[in-house]
C-alpha cells in the first residue's frame, strides 16, 4: 500500500477497511462517554456529592452503553470480512473472556439502569453500583484490548491453546488499555459539557471548566500511554506506523489532538463560551477518527488476500439504499420528536 | 472451494457445540420476537387511545413499554451479541461462510437495528411528553424497523437451509429469497405477535387498575392473538418445501427431532386453544398466572421450534455448500487423500494421555471432525454409542459415517484415520491402558477401510439413493 488513502487499496478491501474505521470512531465515541462518564460517576459517590456533571451522567449513561453496544455491531462485522482468520482465531482462544463479556455487559447494563432509577437510597450501595458497573465495563474494555493484541500476536497463539490458558500475556496490554481509558475522559468531558449547558444555561460554567480540566488531564494521560505503547508493540506494527503512507495520517492526529487541547485550554479559561467548546468537540471527533484511521495503520501487514466470495458478493446497492433511507429515518425521527414536544402531550 | 483455514476447536466439557448456541439462540430468538411484536402491539393501543376507543390506553403503553425496553431490549441485544460470539465458537468457517457471502444484508440489517433502537430510546425518554401523533409515528418507526431486521436476518438464516438456486448461480438474491423464506418470514410474524399478546396479559396483571379495565386491555390484547389460526397452515407450508431428507427427519425419521416438533406443535395448539376458546369467543379473563403459564408454553415451543430448525439441517450448516464440522461439501475427496488434519497446526492439550501416536491421530480426527455434536463421555458421547461394538464394526460405521446415520457427514479423511478413530475408541472400551500396540494386521484393515470408503461414496446421505 503506497497511498494515503484507505480506498486507493482498491476494490472492495478499501471499502471494508473504511467502513471499519468509520464505524470503529463511532463505536469509540460512545465507549468513551460509557468509560469517562462511569468514572465519573464513581469518583462522585465516593465523595457523597452530587454535582450536575454526574447527575447528567446519571441520565445519560444507560443510553450511551446502548448506543455504544450497538455501534459495536458494525465494526464487529467488518472486521470479520478483513481480518477473518485472526479475529476468529483470537475469539476462540479467549472463549472463556468472551462467555463472561456477556453477562458482565448485561449486570453493568441493568446498574446503571438502577442508578439511574435512585433506588439505591444507601451511599454505600451507590457506591457499589456505581464501581460494580465501572468494573464491568473496565473488563470488556480490557478484553477487546486483548482480543486485539492476541489477533496480531500469531506467534503466541499455539502455545495458548495447548497450555488452555485463560489470559493473554503481553507487554503491550497495559498501556493500550489506559490509553483507552485516558482517551475516553475528553470524550466525556464534550458529551457531558454540552449537556449541562443545555440544562442550566449560564449556571454549568464552574462544571464545564472542571470539565475542560479533566479532558485536558485525558489527553497528556492518553498521551503518555500512547508513547509507551510504542515503545512496547511488536516490530510489525511499528514498522507498519513508520511507513510514509501513514505520514499524513499521523500529522491529523497529532494536529487534531493538538487543537483539541488548546480549546479545552481555552475552554477552561472561559467556560461560558460556546465557541471553544464547539472547537475542542470537532478537534475531539476529528481526532477519534484519525486515531481509529493510525489503529488500523498498524496492523495493514495482517490484512487478508481478497476473497473470491467477497469480491463477488452483491448487495452493495442495498446497503447503499438503506444508508441513504436510514439516514432520512434518523432525520424524520429527529422531527418526530420535536414536533411531538412542542404539541405536548393531550391534556 | 480453497482450503480454509483450521481454527482451534475448544472443548466444552460434556456439553455440545449445538447446545451452547442452541441455548443462547432460543433465547435470543424469543427475545427478538418479542419485541417485534409488542412494536406492533404498541402501535395497535396508542391508535385506540389517541382515536379515543380505550381510555386506558396510555397506561397500557407506558407499562408495557418498560417491560419491553428492560427486558427485551437490553437482553435482546446482548444475546444478539452473544449470537455473534457463540457462533464463531461453534463453526468459525462457517459463519466466516456467511459473512462473506451476505455482509452486505447484515450491514443492511444492522442500520435497520440502529434505528430501532433509536427510535425506542426516544420514545422512552421523551414519550410521555409528546403529543399523540407524534407517539404513532414513533412507534411505526420503531416497528417497521424491528419488522425489517427479522426481514433481513431471515433471508440469511432460511438460506442455510434451503439455499435453493443459490447453489447453481451463487447469486446473493436467489439465495436470500430461498424457498423457505416466505414461510418462515410469515411463521415468525406470527410469533412475534403471539409472544407481544401473552406478555401483554401478563404485564396488564400487575396494573393497579379495576377489574373491568383489566379485562378490556386483556381482550383488546388478545387480539393480536387471533392470528395464531393461520399457524397451522403456514406450519405446512414450510414443511412442503423442506428438503425431502429434512422433512423425514420430522415426520418420525429421528425419534428426537419428531418429539420437539410434537412439542411445538402441541404447545402452540394449547395457546391457540385456549386463547380461542377462551377470549374470542366467551371473552374470559386471564389472571397472571395464567399467562405466565402461557408464555412459558410459548417459551418451550420457541425452543423446540429452534431446536427443530437447527437440527433439520443436519449433517449441513449451509445445505449443499458446507458440514455441520465446518468442512465444505467439495472438499472431502481431496481431504480422504490428504486426511484432515495433516496440516492442522494446533497441537492436543493433553498428548500424553494417549498411549500412543496413532490414538493421538484419532483425537486429532474427533476433535476435527466429530466434535461439533458429539463428546467422549458426555452428551451424544462416541465412546458410551460404540462401546458393544466390534473392531470391524467401527471401522465399518466410521467409513461409511453418512450411511451410519443420515444426518452425519461423510468422513473426510484417510483410512488410517478412520483406523485412528476406531483403535482411539477401543482403547478407551479397554480401560485406557497405558500402552496400546499396533495390534493385528493394520494393511488389512485399511484396505478393507478403503473399500467401504469406497462403497459409501464421498457425497451426503441425501444425494445417496436409498
Ligand atoms: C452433524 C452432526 C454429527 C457429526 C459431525 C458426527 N455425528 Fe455421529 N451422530 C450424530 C447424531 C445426531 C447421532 C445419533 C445419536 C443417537 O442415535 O443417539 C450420531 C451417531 C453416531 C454413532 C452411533 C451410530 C449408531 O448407529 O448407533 C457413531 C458411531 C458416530 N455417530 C460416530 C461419529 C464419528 C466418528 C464422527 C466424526 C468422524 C461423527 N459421528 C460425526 C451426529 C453427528
Ligand atoms: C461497555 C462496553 C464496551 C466497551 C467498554 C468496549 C471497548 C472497546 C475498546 C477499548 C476497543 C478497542 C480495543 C483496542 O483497539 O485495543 C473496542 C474495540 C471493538 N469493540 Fe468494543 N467495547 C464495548 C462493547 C462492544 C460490543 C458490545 C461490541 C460488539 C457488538 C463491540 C465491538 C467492538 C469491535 C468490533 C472492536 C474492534 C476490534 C478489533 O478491531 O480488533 N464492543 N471496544
Amino acid at each position: 500500500m503506497t497511498s494515503v488513502f484507505p480506498w486507493a487499496l482498491g476494490g472492495p478491501l478499501s471499502l471494508y477497511l473504511g467502513l471499519l474505521v468509520v464505524t470503529l470512531a463511532l463505536h469509540a465515541a460512545f465507549i468513551g462517554y460509557v468509560l469517562g462518564g462511569i468514572g465519573w460517576v464513581v469518583v462522585a459517590a465516593i465523595r457523597g456529592r452530587k454535582d450536575p456533571v454526574s447527575e447528567v451522567a446519571r441520565d445519560w449513561l444507560p443510553f450511551a452503553l446502548g448506543a455504544a453496544i450497538t455501534a459495536g455491531v458494525a465494526p464487529l462485522l467488518f472486521v470479520q470480512l478483513v481480518y477473518q482468520e485472526r479475529f476468529y482465531t483470537a475469539n476462540l482462544l479467549l472463549f472463556h473472556r468472551w462467555m463472561a463479556v456477556v453477562p458482565a455487559l448485561i449486570v453493568g447494563f441493568y446498574l446503571l439502569y438502577l442508578h439511574k432509577s435512585e433506588k439505591v437510597k444507601r451511599r454505600g450501595g451507590q457506591i457499589a453500583v456505581a464501581v460494580i458497573a465501572a468494573a464491568c465495563f473496565g473488563f470488556v474494555a480490557w478484553s477487546w484490548t486483548e482480543n486485539h493484541l492476541l489477533s496480531q500476536d500469531k506467534g503466541a497463539w499455539q502455545g495458548l491453546y495447548a497450555s488452555g490458558g485463560m489470559l493473554y500475556v503481553s507487554p503491550a496490554v497495559v498501556p493500550r488499555l489506559l490509553m483507552w481509558l485516558m482517551a475516553s475522559l475528553p470524550i466525556f468531558a464534550a458529551g457531558a459539557a454540552w449537556q449541562v449547558r443545555a440544562k442550566h444555561g449560564d449556571e454549568s460554567a464552574a462544571s464545564v471548566r472542571r470539565l475542560a480540566i479533566v479532558a485536558l488531564v485525558g489527553i497528556a494521560l492518553s498521551t503518555g500511554a500512547a508513547l509507551w505503547l510504542w515503545q512496547q508493540m511488536s516490530d510489525d506494527a511499528r514498522y507498519d506506523l513508520d511507513q510514509s503512507m501513514m505520514g499524513p495520517w499521523w500529522i491529523a492526529l497529532i494536529t487534531a489532538r493538538a487543537a483539541e487541547a488548546i480549546a479545552w485550554g481555552l475552554v477552561a479559561r472561559r467556560p461560558a463560551a460556546r465557541a471553544w467548546l464547539a472547537r475542542a468537540s470537532v478537534a475531539g471527533g476529528l481526532a477519534i477518527v484519525t486515531g481509529a484511521m493510525v489503529r488500523e495503520g498498524a496492523r495493514l501487514h495482517a490484512l487478508e488476500p481478497l476473497r473470491e466470495r467477497w469480491i463477488m458478493s452483491g448487495g452493495k446497492i442495498l446497503f447503499a439504499i438503506a444508508a441513504v433511507v436510514s439516514i432520512a429515518a434518523i432525520v424524520a425521527l429527529y422531527k418526530i420528536v420535536r414536533r411531538g414536544l412542542a404539541e405536548g402531550p393531550p391534556a | 472451494m480453497a482450503s480454509l483455514p483450521h481454527y482451534p476447536v475448544n472443548d466444552f466439557g460434556p456439553a455440545m457445540k449445538g447446545m451452547v448456541i442452541g441455548a443462547v439462540g432460543i433465547v435470543h430468538v424469543f427475545l427478538a420476537q418479542f419485541a417485534i411484536g409488542g412494536g406492533g402491539l404498541l402501535c395497535y393501543f396508542q391508535w385506540l387511545g389517541q382515536s379515543g376507543r380505550e381510555p386506558a390506553a396510555r397506561r397500557f403503553l407506558d407499562g408495557y413499554f418498560k417491560a419491553l425496553v428492560l427486558v427485551s431490549f437490553v437482553l435482546g441485544a446482548m444475546t444478539g451479541v452473544a449470537m455473534w460470539l457463540t457462533s464463531i465458537q461453534v463453526g468459525a468457517r462457517t459463519i466466516g461462510l456467511m459473512i462473506d457471502e451476505f455482509h452486505w444484508v447484515w450491514a443492511t440489517e444492522w442500520l435497520c437495528f440502529a434505528i430501532e433502537v433509536a427510535a425506542g430510546y426516544a420514545f422512552l425518554r421523551y414519550g410521555a411528553r409528546m403529543s399523540d401523533r407524534a407517539r404513532l409515528w414513533l412507534l411505526i418507526l420503531y416497528t417497521a424497523a424491528a419488522w425489517l431486521s427479522l426481514f433481513w436476518i431471515n433471508g440469511i438464516l432460511s438460506w442455510q437451509l434451503t439455499p435453493g438456486r443459490w447453489l447453481e448461480t451463487h447469486d446473493l438474491w436467489a439465495g436470500f429469497f430461498n424457498p423457505s423464506f416466505w414461510p418462515s418470514l410469515l411463521y415468525r410474524t406470527l410469533v412475534a405477535m403471539t409472544l407481544a399478546a401473552l406478555a401483554a396479559v401478563l404485564v396488564i396483571n400487575t396494573f393497579d387498575v379495576d377489574r373491568e379495565t383489566r379485562r378490556r386491555l386483556i381482550h383488546r390484547a388478545a387480539h393480536f392473538l387471533a392470528p395464531m389460526v393461520l399457524m397451522p397452515l403456514v406450519a405446512l407450508w414450510y414443511l412442503a418445501v423442506l428438503p425431502e431428507d429434512s422433512r423425514r427427519w420430522l415426520m418420525g425419521g429421528s425419534i428426537a427431532m419428531t418429539m420437539f416438533m410434537g412439542i411445538a406443535a402441541g404447545a402452540s395448539l394449547l395457546i391457540g386453544g385456549y386463547a380461542g376458546v377462551a377470549l374470542l369467543l366467551r371473552r374470559l379473563y386471564i389472571n397472571g398466572a395464567t399467562a405466565a403459564l402461557l408464555l412459558a408454553l410459548a417459551f418451550g415451543a420457541t425452543a423446540a421450534g429452534e431446536f427443530v430448525r437447527e437440527g433439520a439441517r443436519k449433517p449441513f450448516t449451509v445445505r449443499g455448500t458446507m458440514y455441520s464440522s465446518s468442512i465444505g461439501i467439495d472438499e472431502v475427496v481431496r481431504l480422504r487423500r490428504t486426511g484432515s488434519v495433516a496440516d492442522d497446526p494446533w497441537p492436543l492439550r493433553d498428548p500424553e494421555r494417549y498411549a500412543s501416536d496413532e490414538l493421538r491421530l484419532g483425537a486429532k480426527v474427533i476433535r476435527t471432525q466429530c466434535e461439533v455434536c458429539h463428546t467422549m463421555d458426555g452428551a451424544n458421547a462416541l465412546n458410551h454409542l460404540t462401546d458393544r461394538w466390534t473392531m470391524d464394526q467401527r471401522r465399518l460405521n466410521i467409513a461409511q459415517l453418512q450411511r451410519t446415520k443420515g444426518f452425519m457427514p461423510p468422513f473426510a479423511g484417510t483410512p488410517e484415520e478412520v483406523e485412528a478413530v476406531a483403535q482411539l475408541l477401543a482403547w478407551h472400551q479397554a480401560g485406557e491402558p497405558a500402552t496400546w500396540p499396533m495390534a493385528g494386521d493394520r494393511a488389512e484393515a485399511l484396505v478393507k477401510i478403503r473399500a467401504w470408503m469406497d462403497e459409501a461414496g464421498s457425497r451426503p446421505a441425501s444425494e445417496v439413493k436409498p
